[in-house]
């Protein structure tokens, strides 16, 4: 939450206390209001427990997933933002293919931020639902374990659901 | 459940769909993200078409556990259903859980929307399907394992007796329905000519159409005109008193209301739960107590 006061615009923000969080993939660094950044649980959790450097390290997350992170959270930290502007702004940050959805989804669940998680899962969801299965099951890298009879005979039990896929 | 992470394998076209990805992280979504966040947010038909993804998929799909999560955010996201009756069904019931019944003669079927299962009848769902679909074979007869369906608290509706609201004439046309979660009595004279309940919005609002004498008349000329909705009144036991509503016909929908005996709106969630595990059908002894 932000908590700043009125005539914060037109100070040169001594007092705004940022971070720098560094993606540790390809080590690209972004400066962020600490307002912002605790939006993440993950980084309050540090920040609360002074284990939080100048630099907070981000394993597992790309500078280019990093900014659209942040982004989300800067959309979010902003109080006078509308429920409809957050909705559209939300929107366009989930308009991505399906595995950038995906290191979206595991980002917000590192960060513990529950509304990137949310917006970003139900996109996925969205994204897959009129997919062949044998696309789902490429996309999440599961491994077919069926026999071409059995395939056929829990496909038989749901035909219904296949109208319309080959 | 069983807990299991899938990776990627390292193929050659591990890398094929990340076309400008940049530099992405390279990881998969850990199994139990998949199921929690990604599954439970798929609409039924698609889950069903998904258990044939791999064994640990289906098993997923049909675990208690996961139906019950999956019916928690169908609940945020409700979705109406229209009905149409083929030729020679009795009629159908409300949805209540995801299932209705349909019933002819003295023979009742238990139908289940999300999985499909159920007697033959033609359903559309607004917003999902494009057309018509068909519902195939029963897969449980209700009426030789004398299971039934009871709505809410209507379990011995006939020895309740709730008195019309004052200056209200009971007609033999009036009719009593359910109405979020309370009953609700429609009289007819709140038109002068016919007036039919279609069925509960998701926001919790009995739908109707109605026509007067004179509109009927015109009727053939006014298909785009809006159709009169009467008022509806609703009856809060907890109050005591009648509440009443005003309500607008969605636009979409005005197009049906030249055959509205045909069709009924319901409000209703997903729920995929198999219906053998919803009934707790006893195969021994055939019989069960539903809930």
């Amino acid at each position: 939450m932000a908590s700043a006061p009125e005539n914060e615009k037109n100070a040169s923000a001594p007092e705004k206390k940022t971070l720098t969080l560094k993606s540790m993939i390809n080590n690209e660094e972004f400066v962020v209001d600490e307002h912002v950044a605790l939006q993440s649980v993950t980084i309050k959790n540090m920040v609360d427990s002074d284990c939080a450097g100048d630099v907070i390290p981000v394993p597992t997350i790309s500078g280019e997933i990093l900014a659209l992170v942040i982004e989300y959270c800067k959309n979010h930290a902003n109080p006078s933002a509308s429920e409809d502007d957050l909705k559209k702004a939300d929107a366009g940050i989930v308009a991505k293919d399906i595995y950038t959805l995906i290191d979206l989804v595991l980002a917000a669940n590192f960060l513990d931020i529950k509304g990137l998680l949310e917006v970003t899962s139900q996109k996925i969801a969205d994204s897959i639902k009129d997919l062949p299965h044998q696309d789902v099951r490429e996309i999440f890298g599961v491994e077919n374990d069926y026999t071409p009879e059995e395939e056929a005979a829990v496909r038989a039990e749901h035909d219904w659901a296949f109208e319309g896929f080959p | 459940m069983e807990k299991k992470r899938t990776r990627r394998a390292t193929d050659g076209d591990g890398g094929d769909g990340r076309d400008g990805g940049g530099v992405s992280a390279e990881e998969e979504l850990p199994h139990d993200l998949v199921v929690e966040e990604v599954l439970t947010r798929l609409p039924g038909k698609s889950l069903m078409r998904f258990k044939s993804v791999s064994k640990l998929w289906c098993s997923i799909i049909d675990d208690t556990r996961f139906c019950q999560a999956h019916r928690a955010h169908s609940r945020s996201c409700p979705t109406l259903l229209l009905f149409t009756m083929c030729s020679g069904l009795g009629g159908v019931t409300d949805v209540v859980n995801g299932l209705f019944c349909l019933y002819r003669g003295n023979r009742v079927w238990i139908c289940s929307i999300s999985a499909d299962q159920g007697s033959e009848c033609e359903i559309l769902t607004l917003g999902k399907d494009e057309s018509w679909r068909t519902i195939h074979d029963p897969s449980i007869d209700i009426w030789k394992q004398r299971v039934y369906i009871h709505e809410d608290g209507d379990e011995n509706e006939e020895s309740q007796y709730i008195s019309s609201p004052r200056g209200w004439i009971r007609r033999d046309e009036d009719s009593l329905h359910q109405f979020r979660g309370h009953v609700a009595l429609i009289p007819c004279a709140f038109v002068h000519g016919r007036c039919n309940l279609l069925g509960n919005l998701p926001t919790g609002e009995m739908l109707m159409t109605g026509t007067s004498e004179e509109e009927e008349e015109e009727e053939e000329e006014e298909i785009n005109s809006n159709p009169i909705v009467p008022p509806l009144y609703s009856y809060d036991p907890a109050k005591g008193m009648f509440a009443k509503h005003v309500n607008n016909l969605p636009s979409s929908l005005a197009s049906i209301r030249k055959d509205t005996k045909k069709f009924r709106i319901y409000y209703y969630e997903e729920n995929i739960t198999p219906l053998k595990h919803l009934l707790g059908v006893d195969e021994s002894s055939g019989r069960k107590t539903s809930a």
